[in-house]
């Protein structure tokens, strides 16, 4: 289901696609729940090329197994990431599947190896949680379900807004009583 | 309008028996406009039945506006534009022109671009390979052409060197496969020449998983057709548009105020209602939705199906 929005800013996912006649094709994750086989088994088993997880946790090796490749953090898998499309050629196609602030992140990386728009898809997966910036001090806070949060940084109360960056994966916060000091608008869930 | 320049011709080379290289300058010692690689320049030739605008790729302009290189085909099949160019124009022979305009500038974003070009194609690929190689940006350069010409691309391409750029004598000697899988990650394709090349660029590269955004075509007018008749609804009267001649030609023959551009299917500026008949689409402009409806043609390069076809002109 995607949740309209008048902020044109908002990113719109589209249901998990991939394209055909592609010559090499890999999936990112960082839900490690999301069994990569069951993403597998939705067309073809043999879909991706490469599958890279991220499972947290320190006794993770970066190993490569069968095409499956298990990370112990997402900067672990990102900085590998921008390693290998430098050498990359073209008619490869990279999907992100998993949480937002993850999707941008690697989405980052494929633009600034080359990657167009066309050559990336992202999938957001999980809760409706967001990643938010604060306009003041620019500190991200993550995992937010609320309308109305406490900065991380600065302790502002921050009104969540619809408006995304893509360059930092994450939703615009702005002093909630900016106008009228003292006055706060109501608390709503996130949709 | 667009404005006009006066152009002079300033130095007249022959790099082959079909091939002109013409440089020049402005007729009135005004600089010229600044151009970006990849420009076009419209020439209004003034031939024995009338005007013909022709356009060509500016191969090479020089700095501060001092002047615009061009090469020029004389076909076979010329409408007569460019045998007027071959016979007709000398050292310091006075032309008009349409200020250029450029329907294939390169993508800033390029991590490399792929050219390839066909004979006399070449030309606006030229001038892309010469801006990439001075700001020192990474290129391959693909040209085909027939065994005979094969020196005098082989000295086209000479400044971008061997390794870059490579000049292919007959259109099998190079595998499109093995040369697409290996280009990196951000890489454009930049091609032109005759449809049928572009055509199997496009349909290659698109198989193997390029979009079909990283692939750019110039393309100038796909000859001719059949013969047919022009009926204008508007101000009245028949137009006959003779089997090497384009429908623009004809218009501006006749005397028709029609605003273009281009003239090679690509900016859009001369599209006109369609009234009766059914159009034979050549451009790259309308949506495919468009063409179907028949509503509307690029008379720059498309024709008619059937002997005639009716404007809202």
């Amino acid at each position: 289901m995607i949740p309209s929005s008048p902020v044109k800013s908002r990113p719109v996912y589209l249901p998990f696609g991939i394209s055909p006649n592609v010559q090499f094709s890999l999936i990112l994750t960082d839900k490690p729940t999301l069994d990569p086989s069951c993403l597998r088994s939705e067309t073809d088993p043999d879909t991706f090329d490469e599958v890279w997880v991220v499972h947290g946790g320190s006794t993770i090796l970066p190993q490569q197994h069968n095409g499956l490749r298990s990370f112990r953090s997402v900067s672990q898998l990102t900085e590998t990431l921008a390693g290998r499309l430098a050498h990359e050629q073209m008619g490869l196609r990279l999907y992100a599947a998993g949480s937002e602030d993850f999707i941008w992140k690697t989405a980052r990386i494929a633009e600034q190896a080359g990657l167009s728009r066309d050559e990336y898809s992202l999938f957001k997966l999980g809760p409706l949680t967001r990643t938010v910036m604060c306009a003041h001090c620019h500190t991200l806070t993550r995992n937010i379900s609320m309308t109305l949060i406490t900065c991380d940084g600065c302790g502002a109360t921050l009104e969540v807004r619809d408006h995304f960056s893509r360059l930092h994966g994450a939703y615009l916060g702005v002093q909630a009583d900016a106008e009228t000091p003292g006055i706060l608008p109501t608390v709503e869930a996130l949709t | 309008m667009m404005d006009t320049l006066a152009l002079r011709v300033a130095e007249r080379d022959l790099l082959s028996p079909t091939l002109l290289r013409l440089r020049l300058t402005s007729a009135n010692a005004n600089k010229l406009p600044s151009v970006t690689p990849g420009s076009h320049l419209v020439l209004d030739l003034p031939v024995k039945d009338g005007a013909r605008r022709n356009a060509y790729s500016i191969t090479q302009a020089g700095k501060g506006g001092t002047f615009y290189e061009i090469i020029v085909r004389h076909s076979p099949t010329s409408r007569g534009g460019s045998a007027f160019v071959h016979k007709e124009l000398t050292v310091d022979s006075i032309l008009n022109a349409s200020c250029p305009s450029n329907f294939l500038a390169l993508e800033s974003t390029a991590k490399k671009i792929l050219l390839i070009g066909g004979g006399v194609g070449v030309t606006p690929l030229l001038a892309l390979a010469r801006a990439r190689m001075e700001r020192g940006e990474t290129l391959e350069f693909h040209q085909f052409c027939t065994p005979e010409e094969k020196p005098v691309f082989e000295s086209l391409l000479a400044p971008f060197g061997q390794g870059v750029a490579c000049v292919h004598a007959g259109r099998n000697a190079l595998d499109f496969q093995t040369l697409f899988r290996r280009q990196p990650l951000g890489t454009y394709i930049y091609t032109c020449g005759p449809n049928a090349m572009m055509e199997r660029v496009l349909t290659e590269a698109t198989a193997m998983g390029w979009p079909e955004r990283r692939i750019h075509q110039e393309s100038f007018g796909a000859g001719g057709g059949n013969p047919f008749t022009v009926t204008l609804a508007r101000t009245g009267g028949t137009i006959p548009v003779a089997e090497d001649q384009t429908l623009l030609d004809a218009l501006e023959s006749a005397d028709v105020p029609i605003t273009s551009l281009c003239r090679g299917g690509a900016c859009g500026m001369c599209r006109t209602p369609v009234l009766a008949g059914t159009p034979e689409h050549r451009d790259h402009f309308l949506s495919a939705d468009e063409k179907a409806s028949g509503r509307w043609i690029m008379p720059c390069v498309s024709r008619a199906h059937g002997a005639c076809l009716t404007l809202d002109l």
